[in-house]
C-alpha cells in the first residue's frame, strides 16, 4: 500500500530517477578524472535534465492520443532515465583527451548538491506520510 | 540508489589515486636516480615512464537498465516471453584507469668526465636522460591529480551519506 501511495500519488519516481541520474553522472566524473592522463580517453557525460524538462513540458503537437493503443505524444516523466554518453574525441579540451578537471570539479559539487536536494525533497515525502500516519 | 553504485564511484576513484601514487613512485625514483650511472643490469639508470590506459569497471557493476516504452504498447502474456524494451546485463560504461611502464631505452646523455670511474675511453660517462625540471612538473601533476581523485571520493561519500537520510 505504502509503494502505491509512494508510486501514484507523489513525485517518488521522478526523485528516485534523479537520484540515479546523479549517481550516474557522479560515477561519470569519477571515472573522467580518474582517466585525466588518458590518452585518447572519451569523457563520459549523463544526459538526463533535458529530457526530463522535455518530458514534463507540453507537447505542441495539435493531435490526440484517443486510444490507449495510440502512440504517446509524449514520454511519462516518471520514465525518463539518465543515459550514458561519449564525448567526441576530435575536440580534445586539454591535448591529451577531452577532460577538463576543473569543470569535472565542478560538475561534481553541482551533482553533490542536486543530489541533497533531492534526497531532502524524498525525505520530505516519507515525512509527509508519516505525519498522515500519526493522525489520530 | 544502489549502494553498490557508489561503491563502483569509489572503486573507480581508487584506481584513480593508485596509479598516480605509482606514478608518484616511478617520478621518486626518477629524481633520486639522476646521477645513477651504475645498475645491477649494467649502463646507467633508465628513466621510468608512466603511461596510463583506460580499464573498464569490474564485470560485477552490470546493471539493468530500463528504457521508456515510447513507441508501442505490448503486452507479456506469458512469464516466458521475453521482457520487451529492458536491456538486461548492461554493462558499466564507466572505466578506472591503469598505470603501465615503459623504461627510456633510448641512448644515454653523455657528459665529458674524464676523472669519473665509469668514464670510457674518450673520457664520457653516460649519464641517465632525466630533466629535473620535467619530474618536478609531473610530480605537480600527479599530486593535482591525485587530489582530484581523493575530492571524487569524498563527493560520492557525501552522496551515499545524504542517501542514508532519506
Amino acid at each position: 500500500m505504502l509503494r502505491q501511495i509512494l508510486y501514484s500519488n507523489t513525485n517518488m519516481p521522478l526523485y528516485k530517477n534523479a537520484l540515479d541520474a546523479y549517481t550516474e553522472r557522479q560515477r561519470a566524473v569519477a571515472s573522467n578524472i580518474a582517466n585525466a592522463s588518458t590518452p585518447k580517453y572519451e569523457a563520459r557525460r549523463v544526459s538526463f535534465e533535458k529530457r526530463l524538462s522535455e518530458a514534463l513540458g507540453r507537447p505542441n503537437e495539435p493531435m490526440q492520443a484517443t486510444d490507449k493503443h495510440h502512440m504517446p505524444l509524449k514520454t511519462d516523466p516518471a520514465k525518463v532515465r539518465p543515459l550514458v554518453v561519449k564525448d567526441d574525441p576530435a575536440s580534445p579540451a586539454t591535448g591529451i583527451n577531452g577532460v577538463d578537471v576543473e569543470r569535472e570539479m565542478g560538475r561534481l559539487a553541482t551533482t553533490q548538491l542536486q543530489y541533497d536536494m533531492t534526497a531532502k525533497s524524498a525525505r520530505w515525502i516519507f515525512e509527509q506520510i508519516r505525519t498522515l500516519a500519526k493522525l489520530p | 540508489m544502489k549502494i553498490r553504485g557508489i561503491f563502483t564511484s569509489i572503486d573507480i576513484s581508487a584506481t584513480g589515486l593508485s596509479a598516480q601514487r605509482q606514478r608518484m613512485d616511478a617520478i621518486a625514483e626518477n629524481i633520486a636516480n639522476v646521477n645513477t650511472t651504475r645498475t645491477p643490469g649494467g649502463g646507467p639508470y633508465k628513466r621510468r615512464i608512466s603511461v596510463f590506459t583506460e580499464q573498464p569497471a569490474e564485470a560485477t557493476t552490470l546493471h539493468l537498465q530500463k528504457d521508456p516504452p515510447t513507441r508501442m504498447t505490448m503486452e507479456s502474456t506469458s512469464r516466458g516471453h521475453l521482457k520487451p524494451f529492458e536491456r538486461y546485463m548492461k554493462e558499466s560504461q564507466f572505466s578506472g584507469v591503469r598505470r603501465k611502464e615503459i623504461r627510456d631505452n633510448t641512448t644515454p646523455e653523455y657528459y665529458y668526465d674524464p676523472q669519473h670511474p665509469d668514464a670510457n675511453e674518450f673520457g664520457y660517462v653516460a649519464k641517465p636522460k632525466i630533466n629535473i625540471i620535467t619530474e618536478m612538473v609531473d610530480m605537480i601533476a600527479a599530486t593535482r591529480n591525485y587530489e582530484a581523485n581523493v575530492s571524487a571520493i569524498e563527493s560520492a561519500k557525501q552522496m551515499a551519506k545524504k542517501a542514508m537520510e532519506i
